[in-house]
């Protein structure tokens, strides 16, 4: 396996091996050019270290150095040392996601033109247009292999699935399916298909789900031109004199620290520990943090509108059957200001076994009304909300004031308070969400507040202008041009979908970019 | 709520239904016997937490083995948590010392106004994080809840039922 020279300038030194980080890894490998990826976690196995193991994997792969949280949002309440539930592990939350792989849809990438002026919300319209990225989700569909794309049949219905596609029949909902999975409903690309053990949060133990552990990491070592250092923790970006950033220190699986030169460096720690990294590593020439003359680092964090609905029925169900996220209504997922609120959600059925229904249906709950939903856990059916939450400058990623981490660096605290229009949506998603399960017959519906955020965004954000954003339309940094974000806290807004498939797409977009300015000796 | 089903009959069958409706008290003879050793905890402590485990997650069909075992994991924390046998010792004493009686006299409609009148407070908190994780990660209580936990030694459930309900509308 290729290892490179610490001192070697000539890399591109890419942070994060996930959605963004493996995928921009290995499309610049593939393109020839000499990639170092940093990954904080251990690199494991799927076909030795996956386990059928709620609690296990969870304690195995989720990112869990110290966080603080603040504000009015019921994950601080329900989990304040857990405000994210995303992976540290290479492949990073790649392991964990359940595999949904939906496209932005026009409105959403222009926010600010479609919702117009909302009262606390910093909107902005992408700096991109659907068209432009259209050819680009092409390429990562096929990359990932998405189920209904390029030929791929959808995955067979589950009992879960199934139930939420009658009720949303006799709702009257159209757009109700087995989902665009990133999931192999066939053999593809040298993985195997998916016998439905559910799991999918545990990490795929068939490698039937696209995850950069297995596809695009191995993909990019075979090149030659593409290293990976697991278990190298960034803690602080370096730029010379001129500004440009030269290298990364790390501290590595000894807790020894390293420095990493570069002659691009690439962020893809997702939206807590990206915009952290740029923050922790402020300097005399960058007093607020690398790429923040706009102050907007950290802020505008997403994590969009999350809820469950749970409905329980006399019959069993056995939910736990089959693909964790197994089916999709996405009848909701329009703009229609008549319903109270702007832009809209996603309604995806979610499964969990005992351990994790336990811990996340009602957070702290516990008595006889408790227990007695425990008892019904095989008559229960559940979907998850993915909706459009509002980015606010207010809601943001910060440097703890007291509190460091095992190097001495100040952890992040991530901040919250729901948006008007997101509570308004959530309202309207639970009971929509309760229509379906009663219209086949939910005798007691569970309406589940959200779980920590998988779906981390906006803290380091796309604009036109840098006076309002930290990254252009390629995910450049508008201060430093040799410096790149390369994960979801690109987004400029968050729109109703899955982000996985759109942070995929900006990356193999990103690397043509990167590819083409270094030949041009832009960069 | 639910109806017995195959799998919880065999289940009840072979946990020793007898004891499903057991007082604490079947449990102080074992821990007097040395049957169930705590290292941390004192005995007295340690029963009335099993009753504290089983009013906060309380399933008639379970018997006081599994909310046993709960304590036995804290107690194994108090290893490395120098203060937690203090806390939990502590919060006992509360628990028996309101006008109210002992704790472990009262009702289960008593119990549950002792618990509710310390939510918040570390020694409830300490208890309710650690038992909703011990009680269900617990393969034992699984089949108690209709669940087969791990799927990949058995296949998945492409052959073993993912799409067999058969109780939906048909239109």
């Amino acid at each position: 396996m290729k290892k490179f020279d610490r001192n070697d300038d000539s890399v591109v030194v890419v942070i994060g091996s996930g959605a963004g980080g493996g995928t921009l890894g290995n499309e610049l490998a593939q393109k020839g050019v000499k990639v170092v990826c940093l990954e904080a976690g251990a690199r494991l196995d799927f076909t030795r270290d996956f386990a059928n193991d709620e609690w296990g994997m969870f304690g195995r792969m989720a990112w869990l150095d110290k966080r603080t949280t603040s504000g009015s949002w019921l994950v601080a309440r329900d989990f304040p040392n857990l405000p994210a539930w995303i992976c540290k592990t290479v492949g990073g939350t790649t392991v964990h996601w359940a595999g949904a792989s939906l496209r932005l849809r026009e409105h959403e990438l222009k926010a600010r033109t479609t919702y117009g002026s909302i009262a606390g919300a910093n909107l902005l319209d992408w700096p991109l247009s659907l068209a432009e990225l259209e050819p680009y989700y092409a390429k990562a569909e096929a990359k990932m292999g998405v189920t209904r794309t390029n030929g791929i049949p959808g995955l067979p219905p589950c009992n879960n699935f199934k139930v939420m596609a009658a009720g949303a029949k006799k709702v009257g909902y159209k757009q109700v399916h087995t989902g665009r999975m990133a999931i192999n409903s066939k053999p593809r690309d040298g993985r195997n298909s998916c016998r439905q053990l559910g799991f999918c949060f545990q990490g795929c133990r068939m490698g039937a789900k696209w995850s950069t552990l297995y596809t695009e990491i191995p993909h990019a070592e075979q090149t030659g031109n593409f290293e990976i250092r697991p278990q190298s923790h960034v803690l602080r970006i370096k730029h010379d004199k001129t500004g440009k950033v030269d290298s990364v220190v790390y501290a590595d699986k000894n807790g020894e620290k390293q420095r990493q030169k570069a002659r691009i460096v690439c962020i893809a720690g997702n939206s807590i520990e990206s915009p952290r990294l740029l923050l922790n590593s402020a300097s005399s020439t960058f007093p607020d943090g690398l790429a923040n003359s706009s102050g907007q680092v950290g802020r505008n964090y997403m994590r969009h509108l999350t809820a469950s609905v749970y409905g329980i029925f006399d019959k069993p169900v056995n939910m736990y059957r089959g693909t964790t996220m197994a089916g999709i209504i996405s009848d909701e997922s329009i703009n229609d200001p008549a319903r109270g609120f702007v832009s809209g959600y996603e309604m995806e059925t979610i499964a969990l076994g005992v351990p994790f229904v336990a811990a996340f249906l009602l957070p702290g709950s516990w008595g006889r009304d408790f227990a007695s939903l425990m008892e019904a856990y095989d008559h229960m059916a559940g979907m998850w909300i993915v909706g459009e939450d509002m980015p606010q400058e207010s809601n943001a990623v910060t440097l703890h004031s007291s509190e460091k981490d095992p190097y001495g660096m100040p952890v992040p605290n991530v901040h919250y308070d729901d948006h008007a229009n997101d509570l308004a949506m959530r309202r309207h998603a639970f009971q929509a969400g309760t229509n379906v399960y009663e219209a086949v017959g939910a005798t007691r519906i569970v309406e589940t507040p959200p779980y920590p955020s998988t779906h981390n965004l906006g803290t380091n954000r796309m604009s036109e202008k840098a006076a309002n954003g930290v990254v252009n339309k390629w995910g450049q940094a508008h201060d430093i041009k040799n410096l790149f974000v390369s994960d979801g806290s690109q987004f400029t807004t968050g729109g109703a979908e899955n982000p996985t498939l759109t942070i995929v797409s900006l990356e193999i977009r990103q690397a043509d970019y990167i590819a083409g300015q270094m030949s041009k000796n832009n960069i | 709520m639910s109806k017995a089903r195959f799998n919880r009959r065999q289940f009840l069958e072979s946990s020793g239904r007898t004891l499903a409706a057991s007082s604490l008290t079947a449990y102080l003879p074992a821990i007097a016997a040395g049957e169930i050793k705590f290292e941390n905890l004192d005995d007295y402590t340690a029963t009335v937490l099993i009753r504290v485990c089983r009013v906060m997650f309380p399933h008639d069909e379970l018997n006081d083995s599994y909310y046993s075992t709960c304590v036995e994991g804290l107690d194994q924390k108090a290893v490395d948590d120098g203060n937690l046998a203090e806390l939990l010792a502590q919060g006992v004493k509360k628990l028996d010392g309101t006008s109210a009686g002992k704790f472990l006299e009262m009702d289960e409609a008593g119990q549950t106004r002792m618990l509710t009148s310390m939510e918040g407070t570390p020694f409830f908190k300490t208890i309710q994080g650690h038992v909703v994780v011990a009680l269900y990660n617990n393969p034992k209580v699984w089949p108690h809840f209709g669940y087969e936990g791990a799927s990949y030694p058995f296949g998945g459930y492409l052959e073993r039922g993912f799409d067999d309900i058969d109780w939906l509308p048909a239109d």
